[in-house]
C-alpha cells in the first residue's frame, strides 16, 4: 500500500514539475522526505521524469524559456532541499557537477547563456551564473571559490571569443588547468577554434552543451 | 517637449527605477502573456504572411502597451528607462517618413513603406556574421557594391588583422576598424559607386566611432547601434547613438526578438517585435531624422528567420508598424542555409517577398549560424534586388500563395541546412565575378520561381 502511495506521489511530482508548479513540487518533495524515501529515488523517479518532459516540450517549441526556468527552479530547489537532509559526506552524490558560466568582456548577449544554464540546472548541475561582460578573472575566481568542475564561456561576438584563449592560457599559467574543464559555446565560436585554444568541450547549442558537460563529468568520475 | 539624448541618458544613468535583469526578463514573459490574451493575438500556423489587418492593428496596440509597461533596461546600471505615453506619442509624431542616404549620384531615399506598397524597398546588402578576412575585404565588398540593385551595404572588420586576433575594445579592434573602412572605401571606388551609403558594424563603440571621419564613415554613411533582447540597452549602444547624433551621421538601430525566449512563442514574440520598435525609437532617438530601424526576428532554435513562426512574426509585426506609424523600417533576411546553395536562395526569396508586401526595406543576408569566414557574396544581394522587383507587384494574398510554394522547397531542411561555400569558392576573386556554376544555380532557381508565379522583370 505504502509503495503504491509513493509511486503515485512520484507520478504526481513529475506532473507538477511539468506544470512548473513550484509550491506543489516542494510540498511533494517534503512529503516524500517525511516518508523517508531515498533522495536519489525522489530525483530519479519523480523530478527527472518531469523535467525530461519539460525539456522535450522545450525542444518541440511547446514550452519556452520562461516555462523551462520555472520548472528547472522547482527541480533545483527540490534538490537543494534533499541535499540539506543528507550528511555532509553524501551531499555531493545528488549533483552532477558544478558549472561556472558567463559571457566574456564585451559580450552582452545573455539569451543563449540563460538557456544553457537553465538546461544545466534541469539536468542536476549546480550552476553559478556570473552574468555578462566578464573579465576572465571573474570566471577563474568564481570557479576557485565554489570548487567548480566546469567553466563554461558563452560567446556571440567574434571579437570577444579571443578571451576564451586568454582564459585557457591563464588556467595553465596559474596551474589550474587540471582542476577545471572548459566548455565553449555560442554563435561566434566554431569547433575548430575551440580545439585550437585547447577547450575540453564545444557545442553550438545549449542541448549539446549539456551533453558535453555530462560527458566531461563522467570522464572526471573515471579519472 | 521631445525627449533628448541627455534626458534618455539621465534616465539610464541616474533616475530610472532599479531592477534586477532576471526580474525584467520574467516581466517580459508575464506582460506578453497578459497582452496576447487582452488583444486576442493568435498565430495561424497555416499562414506564412499575415493577411489580417485587424490583427496587425491589435498587435500594434499590444506592442505599445508592452513597451509602456516595460521600458528599456540599461544593463550596466540596472535602471529602466521609462517614457510616458505622451512622450512616446510625441516621438512617433516626429518620426521622419523618409531618410536620405549616400551622396552624389549614389544618393538614395528610404521612404516609409506601407503594406503592399508598390514603391521598391531599398536593398542594404552585406555579409552579416560570416566575416570577410583582411585579404578579401575589397573583392568581397566590391562584389556587393557593384550590384546595381544594391542601395547601400553593411560591413564589419575581420576578426584577425595582420595575423593577430582582434579583441573587443582593444587597440587591435580600432586598428581593424580603421583598416577595414579604408578598404571598404576602396571597394566602392572600384565598383564605381563612391557615394554609396555604408553601414559600419565595427564592434565596440570606440571602434565604430574611430571610423567616423571624412575618409571613413562620412555623415552620409552610418553605424549600427544594436539593442539587446528583449528591450535592453547598454553603454556601448547608447554611446554609439550619442556619437551619431553629435557627428551627424546615420544609424541603424536594430532589435532582435528571440523566439522561444522570454517572450515565449509566436504571439508573445510578435508583441515583443512590435514593442521593440518603441524601444528602438526612444533609445535610438529616431525622431531626429537620421535613424532607420531594423527588425531581426531571431529564433533561438536552429533555423533561419524563414521558418513558419518567424515569417508570420516578421510580417505581422511589419504590417502593424507600417499601418500605424511613419517609421522607416527595415527587416533582416536571416537564412539557415549558406551561400552557393539553392536552399539559401529559396529562403531569401521567401523572406524578401514576405517583407516587401509587409512594409519593409530589405537588409541582408545574415546567416543564422555562420561557419566560416567570407561566408557570402554579392550575388545574394543581387537576388534580394531581383526578388523585390517581382514582389512589389504582388498583393499579400498572391505573395502568400507563392511563399507557401517556395516554403515547401526548403521546409524539410530547416535545422539541417547545408553551410554553403565561401566567397572564393563562388567568385573569381581576381575578376570579382560569380563563378559559372553559381550563376547556373542562380538561373535555375530563378526559373523555378518564375514557374511558381513570380514575375521577374
Amino acid at each position: 500500500m505504502r509503495d503504491i502511495d509513493v509511486s503515485q506521489l512520484f507520478s504526481k511530482l513529475s506532473d507538477e514539475v511539468v506544470e512548473y508548479n513550484h509550491e506543489a513540487v516542494i510540498n511533494l518533495v517534503k512529503e516524500l522526505i517525511e516518508r523517508r524515501v531515498d533522495p536519489l529515488q525522489i530525483i530519479d523517479e519523480g523530478l527527472l521524469p518531469g523535467i525530461e518532459i519539460v525539456k522535450d516540450k522545450f525542444e518541440k517549441l511547446e514550452y519556452f524559456l520562461a516555462e523551462l526556468i520555472f520548472a528547472s527552479e522547482a527541480v533545483k530547489d527540490s534538490i537543494n532541499l534533499l541535499i540539506s537532509t543528507l550528511p555532509e559526506n553524501e551531499k555531493n552524490n545528488l549533483i552532477n557537477g558544478k558549472v561556472v558560466i558567463g559571457t566574456p568582456k564585451g559580450d552582452i548577449h545573455d539569451v543563449g547563456k540563460n538557456i544553457f544554464s537553465t538546461l544545466l540546472m534541469a539536468s542536476g548541475f549546480v550552476v553559478y551564473d556570473i552574468g555578462i561582460d566578464n573579465h576572465i578573472d571573474n570566471f577563474i575566481n568564481k570557479a576557485k571559490e565554489v570548487d567548480a568542475d566546469i567553466i563554461a564561456m558563452s560567446c556571440l561576438m567574434t571579437t570577444s571569443m579571443i578571451q576564451s584563449k586568454e582564459l585557457l592560457e591563464d588556467l595553465v599559467r596559474l596551474n589550474l588547468r587540471d582542476r577545471f574543464k572548459v566548455v565553449l559555446g555560442g554563435g561566434a565560436i566554431q569547433e575548430a577554434y575551440a580545439k585550437t585554444v585547447g577547450a575540453d568541450g564545444y557545442s553550438v547549442d545549449a542541448t549539446g552543451g549539456v551533453n558535453i558537460a555530462k560527458q566531461l563529468m563522467e570522464k572526471n568520475m573515471r579519472q | 517637449m521631445l525627449l533628448n539624448s541627455m534626458e534618455i541618458a539621465d534616465r539610464a544613468l541616474n533616475t530610472g527605477e532599479k531592477m534586477e535583469a532576471r526580474d525584467f526578463d520574467l516581466k517580459v514573459y508575464s506582460e506578453t502573456t497578459r497582452l496576447m490574451k487582452k488583444y486576442d493575438i493568435k498565430f495561424d500556423k497555416h499562414t506564412l504572411i499575415n493577411l489580417d489587418d485587424d490583427l496587425a492593428d491589435r498587435l500594434y496596440q499590444a506592442g505599445k502597451e508592452f513597451y509602456l509597461s516595460m521600458g528599456t533596461y540599461t544593463m550596466e546600471t540596472k535602471r529602466v528607462i521609462k517614457v510616458t505615453e505622451i512622450e512616446l506619442n510625441e516621438i512617433l509624431r516626429n518620426l521622419p517618413d523618409q531618410i536620405v542616404i549616400g551622396t552624389g549620384k549614389d544618393t538614395k531615399v528610404m521612404r516609409h513603406r506601407n503594406v503592399e506598397d508598390p514603391a521598391l524597398p531599398t536593398i542594404q546588402g552585406g555579409v552579416i556574421g560570416g566575416k570577410a578576412t583582411e585579404e578579401m575585404l575589397v573583392p568581397l565588398y566590391q562584389s556587393i557594391a557593384q550590384e546595381p540593385f544594391v542601395d547601400s551595404f553593411y560591413f564589419d572588420p575581420p576578426h584577425v588583422i595582420e595575423n593577430r586576433p582582434v579583441m573587443f575594445g582593444a587597440p587591435s579592434e580600432l586598428y581593424a576598424a580603421r583598416v577595414s573602412v579604408l578598404k571598404i572605401r576602396e571597394a566602392i571606388q572600384k565598383a564605381g559607386r563612391p557615394g554609396l551609403h555604408l553601414l559600419g558594424g565595427c564592434g565596440s563603440a570606440v571602434a565604430d566611432i574611430c571610423t567616423c571621419y571624412d575618409g571613413g564613415i562620412r555623415t552620409t554613411d552610418g553605424i549600427c547601434a544594436h539593442t539587446t533582447s528583449e528591450l535592453k540597452t547598454d553603454f556601448d549602444a547608447l554611446n554609439k547613438i550619442m556619437h551619431t547624433i553629435q557627428y551627424g551621421c546615420m544609424r541603424q538601430v536594430w532589435w532582435a526578438p528571440v523566439i522561444g525566449a522570454f517572450a515565449g512563442g509566436a504571439e508573445g514574440s510578435a508583441i515583443a517585435a512590435v514593442g521593440g520598435l518603441f524601444h528602438a525609437v526612444v533609445v535610438g532617438q529616431a525622431h531626429l531624422g537620421s535613424a532607420y530601424l531594423d527588425l531581426q526576428v531571431t529564433p533561438y532554435y536552429n533555423a533561419g528567420a524563414t521558418d513558419r513562426m518567424s515569417l508570420w512574426i516578421l510580417t505581422a509585426a511589419g504590417q502593424a508598424i507600417a499601418r500605424n506609424t511613419k517609421a522607416v523600417l527595415q527587416g533582416t533576411v536571416t537564412t539557415s542555409a549558406g551561400p552557393g546553395t539553392k536552399l539559401m536562395l529559396y529562403e531569401i526569396a521567401a523572406s524578401v517577398i514576405a517583407q516587401t508586401v509587409s512594409g519593409y526595406h530589405i537588409f541582408g543576408v545574415r546567416i543564422h549560424k555562420p561557419t566560416k569566414d567570407n561566408h557570402g557574396t554579392g550575388l545574394e544581394s543581387r537576388w534580394m534586388g531581383e526578388i523585390t522587383r517581382a514582389a512589389v507587384k504582388l498583393s499579400r494574398q498572391d505573395a502568400e500563395e507563392i511563399v507557401q510554394k517556395i516554403y515547401t522547397l526548403y521546409e524539410a531542411y530547416i535545422g539541417k541546412a547545408p553551410e554553403g561555400f565561401s566567397f572564393a569558392e563562388l567568385y573569381n576573386v581576381q575578376t570579382v565575378q560569380p563563378r559559372p556554376h553559381y550563376l547556373d544555380l542562380y538561373d535555375e532557381v530563378k526559373a523555378e520561381l518564375a514557374e511558381l508565379g513570380l514575375a521577374f522583370d
